[in-house]
């Protein structure tokens, strides 16, 4: 519960801080860190949990992005569910197969964008430029993907580790206290 | 049933997620004159301060690097910046005199187009400093065909008659002077009259027929009778009309059409009227120099 919490909390700073950068850099410099932190949790929570955290990292960037309210927070949850279906036939462990993998995922995530804008707001023109300013994204996102899952994996060994400790040292003080 | 719970409680949860997200979506969809979703106010009640959270600390370091950081170079800028404004303030007064000069020259060329004989552009060199004579002292002088009895004009108007030469200047009287009289009419009704100096910066007009329209702001022109002076040039405008029924001299204060307090360059018209060839009889002399006034004089 605690990595999964401390993940959420990460999400939402992401969001922050990917909220502060785009007002000081062009968009296609930001990472985006939120969708990165998604799929992380894909490789360091269990489902259920992961699943919320994904949403909930996806609100999170739903207040302060995109042009539907509850856009982001749907497309996390896809993302989120995509990375544990290629888990189990690819590891997304090791740097290379994760940085493609996150690669073909903002290129969804862009396409989807467009899609549900269209779906549910109708008129939404995608300019040949905007491809181009995908692509950078990704280009700028995929390579920090590993640092992501490394963040993610220690997190939680950290917070894990505390909790056994913890543990540990409750058995220690049962046979003194009786 | 625990157990199916316990398997189906993923998808259920993944399901629950979805139809949350679409709902938002779905309630964010509506025109923003509708109410909007209950969630999508309430994400937007919560995402409202998270934003100005957000850019608050954003706003803090672009204006910190802004109005500090980014001033390191701001000396070396201004520096730049005042030689580029004393720079374009040079050359806007450079455009500036061009302008005037061009239209200054294209009065000057519509002047000389409307007169047959040809004009010599003159600098004026000097002004009569004597209390009772106003002449200019010009730098063209008889090597250049300037004889006295010439007259001197500028694009505004008429300047006054060349009273003497040397090889190489000219002197030149003004019609404000006292011994100048201009033939001369009101271009409006032709009323003709003559126009004296007075030795001010004014000059009278002095009309004999009773009954003349003469008004305010009539423009006076030279009417070329005497012999003197061309026909047409302007000479000035009536400021004021006195007309007493007893007299049969009525007289009107005439302000000159030109400015002599700036006065740089005339031009003389390399020819003679009449009267002055027949004064001078085709010679060079100069006209005789004027005596003073019989008041000034005390006499």
């Amino acid at each position: 519960m605690r990595p999964a919490l401390a993940l959420l909390a990460f999400g939402c700073l992401a969001v922050l801080v990917e909220g502060g950068l785009a007002q000081l850099l062009p968009h296609w410099v930001v990472p985006d860190l939120s969708l990165l932190l998604t799929v992380a949790a894909a490789s360091s929570l269990e489902p259920g949990l992961g699943l919320v955290v994904a949403a909930g990292i996806g609100l999170g960037a739903d207040m302060v992005a995109g042009p539907l309210l509850g856009q982001f927070a749907f497309l996390r949850l896809l993302e989120f569910t995509l990375a544990r279906l290629v888990a189990a036939q690819l590891d997304l462990r090791r740097g290379l197969p994760l940085i493609v993998f996150v690669l073909a995922v903002i290129g969804v995530d862009g396409f989807a964008q467009v899609g549900l804008s269209r779906l549910f707001l109708g008129s939404f023109p995608l300019e040949p430029v905007e491809l181009l300013g995908l692509a950078a994204s990704a280009l700028v996102t995929a390579p920090l993907a590993p640092w992501a899952a490394a963040l993610a994996s220690r997190l939680r060994e950290r917070l894990e580790e505390s909790d056994a400790r913890r543990d540990m040292r409750l058995e220690t003080r049962r046979p003194v206290l009786r | 049933m625990s157990e199916l719970l316990r398997r189906i409680r993923l998808p259920l949860l993944f399901a629950a997620l979805v139809f949350g997200t679409l709902s938002l979506m779905l309630g964010d969809r509506r025109p923003a004159s509708e109410e909007r979703h209950w969630a999508a106010r309430a994400l937007l009640e919560i995402a409202a301060p998270v934003q100005k959270a957000i850019t608050r600390p954003v706003y803090f370091v672009r204006d910190s690097w802004q109005r500090y950081v980014a001033l390191v170079d701001v000396e070396q800028e201004n520096r730049e910046l005042r030689e580029q404004v004393a720079r374009l303030e040079s050359e806007r007064l450079a455009f500036r005199e061009a302008l005037v000069l061009s239209g200054q020259l294209q009065r000057v060329a519509q002047m000389r187009r409307e007169f047959e004989v040809p004009l010599l552009p003159s600098q004026v060199v000097g002004q009569d400093a004597s209390a009772w004579s106003n002449a200019l002292l010009l730098d063209r002088g008889r090597s250049s065909n300037v004889r006295s009895g010439m007259p001197v004009m500028v694009e505004q108007g008429l300047v006054g008659l060349v009273s003497a030469t040397t090889p190489h200047a000219a002197r030149a009287m003004l019609i404000l002077d006292r011994r100048s009289a201009v033939d001369a009419m009101i271009q409006r009704s032709r009323a003709r009259g003559l126009v004296r100096g007075l030795g001010t910066g004014e000059l009278e007009f002095v009309f004999m027929v009773r009954g003349d329209d003469v008004q305010v702001g009539d423009e006076v022109l030279s009417s070329g009778v005497g012999g003197v002076y061309p026909k047409g040039v302007r000479v000035g405008s009536i400021t004021a009309v006195h007309a007493e029924r007893a007299e049969l001299l009525h007289t009107a204060l005439v302000k000159p059409a030109v400015d002599f307090g700036r006065l740089e360059q005339v031009f003389v018209m390399l020819k003679r009227g009449p009267t002055m060839d027949l004064l001078f009889g085709g010679g060079d002399g100069d006209l005789p120099e004027p005596a003073p006034p019989a008041v000034a004089d005390g006499r």
